[in-house]
């Protein structure tokens, strides 16, 4: 009784506030939200964007009123430049290709397993690191990998080593897969649960087996998935900041370090902006080329025939 | 052409066919007919070789086929779920088991083409599978099962998901395609009116073991057992005592009433004198007057209780006093009657003796 009371009383500011009229108007109102999100995001870069093209005085310390390409030019002459660059989008293709190498096997088997144990514990492996912040998890590499590391001296007790594993390129980039294989894994699993395993055991009575299967089938259906965990852990490994730092020591930096040095190491926030702005142009793009790669067109047979 | 001997599987602690022994000659067509759990899809599964049997042989033209996997076994199949691939069209469907399956690529359209005629699906080729419906799906599954010349085909229920006047209109086209091609088929089913209509030969499975396998009009006329009974028609049981027997004739004693009957298996000896039995009286097998006595071996009158009306048949409950507080079943079809009795309507029921059929206990 009450409750109802109070339904109609809360039906009746609703009626005021936002009235019948409104009501095609609803599903916009729902949106914006995040349209003021992206907003903000938007004027920000153009903040950047501004900033980037206003050269710092070096003997004041103020920026310029000036408008100008300098800070891009001094970016494209600096040789560190392009070598962060080069090495950011390498380690990001690279930990992108090894990640979805990991993570498709990992996620098949957690969907199809038969047995609720070992689907729990993957489950619950996949889950513990987002715990575990990234920053603590590469600390946690360098107490395993560092040159005292509890590797090491194991290696020590069998008189081996000690080995340098980490502040190394390597190091980095399996750090990278480490942080990103959950994301990957929890992509692809929902495009794995989507294959019927009739599809599959239908594929093996025509005639393929398991290899031939999983070429034309599982994978090409799988695509989805395996699109967006690329584009995400191409996208997160690409824009780094904590891995390169902690396990590469300052000797590996990624675009994402040159930008902060740019910003608070010699407080040059007008070439910090050009950097960061070139990395969002580039991450852009690079996802664009993933996406109509892999996007458009099946693997299927279609393109065979004729 | 295909046996499977002695065959069992179980599953960590529980069974699901036990000790499955059976043949289907070439270009035959035999149904697996039984409830829901019985078994059906996990024979199936093991004469694809998708599960191997715990126990016994499955033999493909003479040769044991344990060690063979399902992409080697020339077997096609139709599921369940008909496990179309989405992402291919319905003519790559089609033609995905010729190019596995390594057909000279010359001749692939042809027999893909050829395929599609025989399905009855021409224009419909360059379709995505969501683009079709559901009796055209089930074409491109039938199509894609059959296009690589199987020895064998397997059909797992793929007729089940389709509303009743499509699936009776598949039952008739798969039977006429598996007749033009003199495939040899294996068909599932818990329907037993689809059993009855496409098969040669019909088995009756009931927890992982066989009860029957015969051909349909003796599954329906000679039920091996009271399952079989049960489960093939509506069909009335009703507790009995043999009553006399003089050779092959029996009488026996239901409630207040004796009457004529006939033993399911004339192999069998007869029961007893005495001994408690159950007996078959199939519904559309009992006779319904209202007024006149029933012209039958054995008649009582009754009442009638509820009345379902179903356009082609009415089912009656009938009461009879006689036969004591169970209820008969009875399916009422005769045309020339036209008679719709209301709750409450006194009836004479009656039934030949060839149609009460006696299960020793
Ligand atoms: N992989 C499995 N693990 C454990 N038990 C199973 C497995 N597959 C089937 N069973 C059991 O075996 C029995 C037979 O199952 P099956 O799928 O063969 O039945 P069915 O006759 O095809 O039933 P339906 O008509 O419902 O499809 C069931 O009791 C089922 O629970
Ligand atoms: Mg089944």
């Amino acid at each position: 009784m009450g409750a109802s009371v109070m339904l109609e009383a809360l039906e009746g500011i609703r009626a005021t506030l936002w009235p019948r009229a409104f009501k095609r108007f609803t599903g916009a109102m729902l949106l914006l939200p995040a349209v003021a999100l992206v907003l903000v995001l938007v004027a920000g870069l153009a903040w950047m964007g501004d900033a980037s093209l206003h050269l710092l005085d070096t003997e004041t310390f103020e920026t310029g009123a000036d408008y100008t390409a300098a800070n891009y030019r001094q970016m494209g002459g600096q040789a560190t430049y392009w070598i962060v660059l080069g090495r950011s989008i390498l380690g990001a293709a690279i930990v992108t290709l090894v990640t979805l190498v990991l993570a498709f096997p990992y996620a098949y088997v957690m969907v199809r397993t038969g047995s609720a144990w070992t689907r729990k514990i993957l489950l619950v492996s996949l889950f513990l690191p987002f715990f575990i912040g990234q920053v603590v998890r590469a600390y946690g590499w360098l107490i395993i990998l560092g040159k005292e590391g509890l590797l090491n001296s194991l290696f020590g007790i069998l008189g081996l080593g000690p080995f340098k594993m980490i502040y190394n390129y390597p190091s980095v980039l399996f750090g990278l897969v480490q942080y990103l294989l959950p994301f990957a894994v929890l992509l692809i699993a929902p495009a794995v649960t989507a294959i019927d395993e009739e599809i599959e055991l239908a594929s093996e009575s025509l005639g393929a087996h398991w290899l031939r299967t999983f070429r034309h089938v599982t994978l090409p259906m799988a695509k989805p998935g395996l699109v967006a965990a690329a584009l995400v852990v191409f996208t997160l490994a690409l824009t780094d900041y904590a891995m390169p730092v902690i396990l590469g020591g300052g000797t590996n930096d990624f675009i994402a370090n040159a930008v902060y040095d740019a910003f608070f190491r010699i407080s040059d926030s007008g070439l910090g902006s050009a950097v960061a702005i070139v990395l969002v142009l580039i991450a852009t793009l690079l996802a664009a080329v993933i996406l109509t790669v892999l996007g458009s067109g099946t693997l299927g047979f279609s393109a065979e025939r004729r | 052409m295909v046996a499977v001997e002695g065959v069992g599987k179980s599953f960590g602690g529980t069974t699901a066919v036990t000790d499955v022994t059976f043949s289907v000659p070439r270009g035959r067509f035999l149904t697996i007919l039984g409830p829901s759990g019985s078994g059906k899809t996990t024979l199936l599964r093991m004469i694809a070789g998708f599960i191997e049997p715990s126990q016994g042989e499955i033999y493909i033209h003479g040769k044991p086929v344990s060690a063979v996997p399902p992409h080697r076994r020339a077997i096609g199949m139709v599921f369940q779920r008909l496990a179309l691939f989405p992402h291919l069209t319905a003519w790559d469907n089609v033609a995905y088991p010729l190019r596995m399956r390594g057909f000279d690529a010359a001749e692939i359209p042809d027999r893909v083409a050829a395929m599609f005629g025989i399905v009855q699906l021409k224009g419909f080729e360059q379709r995505r599978i969501q683009q079709l419906s559901g009796g055209q799906q089930q074409r491109v599954a039938i199509a894609r099962a059959l296009v690589f010349e199987p020895d064998l085909v397997l059909l797992d229920e793929p007729l089940a998901a389709l509303d009743r006047k499509l699936r009776e209109e598949m039952q008739l086209e798969f039977r006429r395609i598996q007749q033009e091609l003199g495939v040899t088929t294996i068909n599932v089913t818990h329907d037993q009116r689809e059993a009855l209509v496409m098969s040669d030969e019909v088995m009756v499975m009931d927890g992982g073991r066989v009860q029957q396998l015969a051909p349909p009009a003796e599954t329906y006329r000679n039920p091996a057992n009271a399952f079989v009974a049960t489960f093939i028609g509506v069909t009335n049981f009703l507790p009995a005592h043999v009553a006399s027997r003089t050779g092959s004739a029996l009488r026996v004693r239901i409630g207040d009433l004796e009457s004529p009957a006939r033993l399911a298996d004339p192999q069998l000896p007869t029961p007893p004198h005495g001994a408690a039995v159950d007996c078959a009286l199939r519904a559309e097998h009992v006779w319904l007057r209202s007024g006149a006595p029933a012209d039958a071996d054995c008649s009582s009158s009754g009442r009638v209780m509820q009345c379902i009306f179903e356009g082609d048949r009415i089912v009656y409950e009938v009461a009879v006093a006689a036969l004591g507080p169970a209820l008969i079943r009875v399916i009422d079809r005769t045309p020339e009657a036209h008679l719709l009795l209301a709750p409450g309507a006194p009836v004479e029921v009656g039934w030949n003796a060839r149609d009460l059929i006696v299960f020793p206990r």
